[in-house]
């Protein structure tokens, strides 16, 4: 071979920095191959991952009558959310019922479907037509002058429980048997003021409104 | 013995457990208070501040929101109230909860009723306070309380009875513009006469008593304090 040639036609390799080109080349298509099986397993995974729902909420805000969330589905398999409990303060064993709006019922639209989002709104139930053990749960009036007669209410902390029955549930063999997923949001009372001053009569520095 | 303080506790928790709303669902029944327009809504027999209501059969259900309408917060279940319709007025009834477009409502249903009624309008002078207080069978007590001038609105005086009460007695009391007392009128401290009746048909004086009396019934009673 020739001094100061590139190439060696006999034994087909290159010399010089170019001779490192082909194990570079090398290099690079095993580690793309490596890549290539890695990003394959990841989507193999993230798609058993996602074969179940889940269901994840926001509050977005309110007017007087209703609380507006904002509802996620992650999963590719529908969810169902079934009831709705506002917390005060994170009193315990204490809470404000919730349900569906008039408007969002007859569309069912409590079911969320897969990948899907939509906004939801709840307004308060009729303690009537709650079951009799779960009437002694609710925020009473007087507890609800408590807390918002109080123009300083706006300190407060909500905390908003929604269950929601997911693609996987009922689960009867798991560590800890469940019917339902129950998901929270924490949010301040300042969020919903609208709701809290005309649907539970909170009043603020001022007066009532 | 355990079980009745447990139900006792259970009623407790629930009895304690009313919802309040600031919206309201009149419904009056019968034809003859078709022609409404204005009518006044008493709540808990809070006459003082009565809620008046302008077009009355435009709808149904009542509420603050996006209203002037000061209807304060009531508990939606078992919240007394009374109508004023202008020469006439309802029995009390009790609320009873329901819900309408996403509000919680108490709901009254009213029957009306033709007895006739009368505006009794009260002039103290000079101006002092003083409160009057109804009574109809079946009605808790209904009140007011004002300084100078009063207007007690709709007073079924043929089965209700007005009762004024004064902290002191004024040198003049007229009752619609009658004079039922006057300076210098000796008069009982505790319980004082009414000499005229107010201009209402049917009212019979009694003049050694100090009560007004329509149809054998006392309607109109003054107390001094």
């Amino acid at each position: 071979m020739p001094r100061g040639a590139s190439h060696c036609r006999d034994c087909k390799s290159y010399q010089g920095r170019q001779k490192y080109f082909q194990y570079l080349v090398m290099i690079v298509g095993f580690l793309g191959t490596i890549f290539g099986v890695i990003a394959a397993g990841w989507s193999g995974v993230i798609y058993i991952l996602d074969r179940d729902s889940h269901t994840e909420f926001k509050v977005s805000g309110s007017d007087d009558r209703r609380i507006f969330l904002g509802v996620a589905n992650s999963g590719r398999q529908s969810s169902t959310l079934t009831d709705f409990r506002l917390i005060v303060n994170e009193q315990t064993g204490k809470e404000i019922t919730l349900e569906l709006r008039d408007a969002d019922q007859p569309l069912g639209k409590n079911v969320i479907a897969g990948g899907g989002s939509i906004t939801v709104g709840l307004s308060r139930v009729l303690n009537e037509t709650l079951p009799v053990w779960r009437r002694g749960r609710q925020l009473t009036s007087k507890e609800q002058q408590r807390f918002f007669a109080n123009p300083h209410w706006v300190d407060l902390t909500f905390t908003l429980e929604v269950d929601v029955v997911e693609s996987d549930d009922p689960c009867t063999l798991c560590n800890r048997p469940r019917s339902h997923h129950t998901r929270t949001q924490r949010f301040p009372a300042g969020r919903i003021q609208t709701f809290v001053r005309k649907a539970l009569g909170g009043q603020i520095l001022g007066g009532q409104i | 013995m355990k079980t009745a303080i447990a139900f006792l506790c259970l009623f407790m928790s629930v009895a304690a457990a009313a919802q309040r709303t600031d919206a309201v669902k009149i419904q009056l029944l019968g034809t003859a208070c078709s022609d409404l327009h204005t009518v006044l809504l008493v709540l808990k027999g809070d006459e003082e501040n009565a809620i008046r209501i302008d077009d009355f059969n435009k709808k149904a259900v009542w509420s603050s929101d996006g209203t002037d309408l000061p209807i304060p917060f009531i508990d939606v279940k078992g919240t007394p109230a009374s109508l004023r319709l202008g020469g006439r007025r309802t029995n009390c009834v009790a609320s009873a909860p329901d819900k309408f477009n996403d509000k919680l409502t108490a709901v009254f249903v009213f029957h009306c009723d033709e007895n006739p009624a009368w505006n009794v309008k009260i002039n103290t002078w000079p101006p002092i306070g003083f409160r009057y207080e109804r009574s109809l069978p079946g009605c808790d007590k209904e009140q007011a309380h004002y300084e100078g001038v009063a207007t007690a609105p709709d007073v079924r005086f043929y089965s209700e009875t007005l009762d004024l009460f004064f902290g002191t007695l004024p040198f003049s009391l007229r009752v619609n513009d009658y004079p039922i007392v006057e300076h210098n009128v000796d008069l009982d401290h505790r319980h004082v006469a009414a000499k005229i009746v107010p201009k209402i048909p049917g009212a019979q004086l009694s003049p050694n008593s100090y009560e007004v009396k329509i149809a054998g019934l006392t309607t109109l009673r003054m107390t001094v304090k």
